[in-house]
């Protein structure tokens, strides 16, 4: 892992909403072709670290540098997503009034030079997705899994080299949560670089190679999934002082 | 999903259109009352700036209510040009073009920024500074009186003045199919689907990387020079223009509604909407023009306006349309 080039560098990154100071002083890096988990307590800016790397907010201070020396500050969303910083979202964002393959297609056409290469691209991310057989169906029809795969295959038409999956797994039933787990192993094999938001802490351990823990805004730990998650100021910040003993020793 | 069509498979499909079409070209040869020409006129002309409003309005569910004041940049620049110069509309609708795309982008660069109803609060305004310019300013627009057509006997189509109703008949239904035509190819085109995605989901189509400013933008300036050019004509067909008729919310709400009430979003939403909205209003003055002071025909028009969005919030092209299966229906 050491060898492989840092593909996202966060350096001192900081960021305040009035009074509450969401992102304090926050650096870690993300790997070429990792899977790293982004976990950390409620309100501990895991979306809001997103937020800023994909330009929905932008810094206060610090920087964001992609593939070591493209700095993202003054890129606006759009053009984070071509450089191929993809994100799904908390709550799957698809465009209701479309046919799933319409969808897929609509954002394809950004990355293809003509239509006919948007359409057959469009075709092969929904028969890669195993949607083929829905590729025609409304999406305000499509259930909550559905939906956020859904969030991941539109996202794949912009070739991305990141994918920021932001709690892709919440509300999902245990079988929808494992083909997802291999879904995101599919594409990570493909070569695409995951950032993994998830508070389901059997996935994390099961997908990452790598985890980044946040606490009120900063970084508490990092390293591998089942080192870090052992460690006492972990358990103290998910968890809280009392059940430190428990976890431990027992 | 690509569908290879051979030639009796486009003339199956775009039957109904053809039908249409040619439907509404023998009106003429039919109805020989110039009154209910003039109402055909008028169902074209809304027809065409319903599906002007609806590239931004429809497609990319951007409520407009500059409509007015691109209407008057077309009627205007081509009137002054006639009045001072003598030059042809045909001519100044290029110049009434340009200015209304240029007022365009000046309005759009800092509105479209706006979301959702902020967007629809500061288009309120730009009709309303339109309005007030026009006022103020007599001495090139006549203010408050307008301006007049000096109409001249005989037909001359390069100088856009005729005996009869027919040619202004045509004119307005040909630029009817071409806004029409325009307003398919663009919801067919990038644009369109980008403008859909939108209208859909402006965070998520930002975030995949559709420069949504400059996607609204575009449509808003496509919208505002079709306007424009129906201004032109329109005016020219009534023979005057006037602040008051022209550059009033009053209009801004006629063409919106058309859209609206139609089927926003819909190729021929508009000019279905055109079709009932058009003629319901003439029906209603007509008859209850004693009734209520004259108002009676915007209160019938509130009031199938407020049917339509309880009932058929997709318009009234929903009932025609088949449910949504697929493919790439606009």
């Amino acid at each position: 892992m050491a060898e492989a080039s840092k593909v996202l560098q966060i350096k001192e990154l900081d960021k305040s909403f009035g009074g509450v100071h969401a992102i304090n002083n926050l650096t870690f890096d993300v790997y070429e072709g990792e899977i790293l988990g982004l976990i950390g307590p409620n309100g501990s800016g895991k979306s809001t670290c997103v937020n800023l790397i994909t330009g929905v907010y932008v810094q206060d201070k610090g920087e964001i540098l992609f593939e070591g020396e493209i700095s993202l500050k003054k890129q606006p969303i759009e053009a984070r997503a071509k450089m191929g910083l993809g994100r799904t979202f908390q709550t799957p964002r698809p465009f209701l009034d479309m046919t799933v393959w319409e969808s897929v297609y609509t954002i394809a056409l950004l990355y293809n030079k003509t239509m006919k290469q948007a359409a057959a691209q469009a075709d092969q991310i929904i028969e890669m997705i195993g949607f083929s057989n829905i590729a025609n169906t409304v999406c305000h029809k499509l259930p909550i899994e559905k939906r956020k795969w859904l969030d991941m295959a539109r996202t794949l038409a912009i070739n991305p080299k990141i994918m920021m999956l932001d709690e892709c797994l919440a509300g999902l039933n245990p079988t929808e949560m494992d083909s997802s787990i291999d879904f995101v192993r599919k594409l990570n094999s493909q070569g695409i670089t995951i950032v993994f938001i998830e508070h389901v802490m059997a996935a994390v351990s099961k997908l990452c190679t790598r985890v980044v823990v946040l606490n009120e805004g900063s970084l508490l730990s990092q390293g591998d999934p089942n080192v870090v998650m052992q460690e006492e100021e972990v358990i103290k910040a998910y968890l809280g002082e009392d059940y430190v003993n428990a976890y431990v020793k027992g | 999903m690509n569908k290879s069509l051979n030639l009796s498979g486009y003339v199956k499909r775009y039957f109904p259109v053809i039908a249409f079409i040619a439907a509404c070209a023998l009106v003429p040869l039919f109805i020989k009352k110039s009154y209910i020409q003039r109402v055909f006129i008028e169902v074209f002309f809304f027809a065409a700036m319903g599906s002007a409003w609806n590239i931004l309005g429809g497609f990319a569910k951007q409520t407009s209510w500059a409509s007015p004041a691109f209407f008057c940049i077309g009627a205007y620049s081509a009137l002054l040009m006639d009045k001072n110069f003598g030059l042809s509309p045909w001519i100044s609708i290029i110049l009434g073009i340009i200015l209304a795309g240029v007022l365009a982008i000046v309005i759009g660069l800092p509105t479209l920024k706006l979301r959702g109803v902020f967007f629809s609060i500061a288009t309120i305004s730009c009709t309303s500074i339109v309005r007030q310019i026009l006022f103020n300013t007599p001495n090139l627009t006549g203010g408050a009186q307008g301006l007049t057509l000096k109409m001249s006997s005989g037909n001359d189509l390069w100088r856009l003045r005729f005996d009869s109703e027919i040619p202004f008949f045509y004119i307005s239904l040909i630029w009817m199919m071409l806004v029409v035509l325009i307003a398919a190819m663009l919801s067919k085109s990038r644009l369109g689907w980008y403008l859909k995605a939108i209208r859909e989901d402006e965070d998520a189509a930002q975030s995949l990387g559709i420069r949504t400013y400059h996607m609204k933008l575009r449509a808003f300036v496509i919208s505002a020079m079709l306007l424009a050019v129906t201004g032109a004509f329109y005016s020219f067909k009534i023979g005057y223009i006037d602040p008051n008729s022209s550059a009033s919310h009053d209009l801004a709400v006629r063409i919106a509604v058309t859209a609206i009430l139609g089927g926003m979003g819909t190729i021929w939403g508009p000019v279905l909407g055109a079709f009932i909205c058009v003629p319901m209003l003439e029906i209603s003055n007509y008859y209850l023009s004693d009734f209520g002071g004259g108002g009676a025909g915007f209160a019938i028009y509130g009031l199938a306006m407020v049917l339509v969005v309880l009932l058929r919030p997709n318009g009234i092209i929903s009932l025609f349309q088949k449910k949504k299966a697929g493919g790439a229906n606009g």
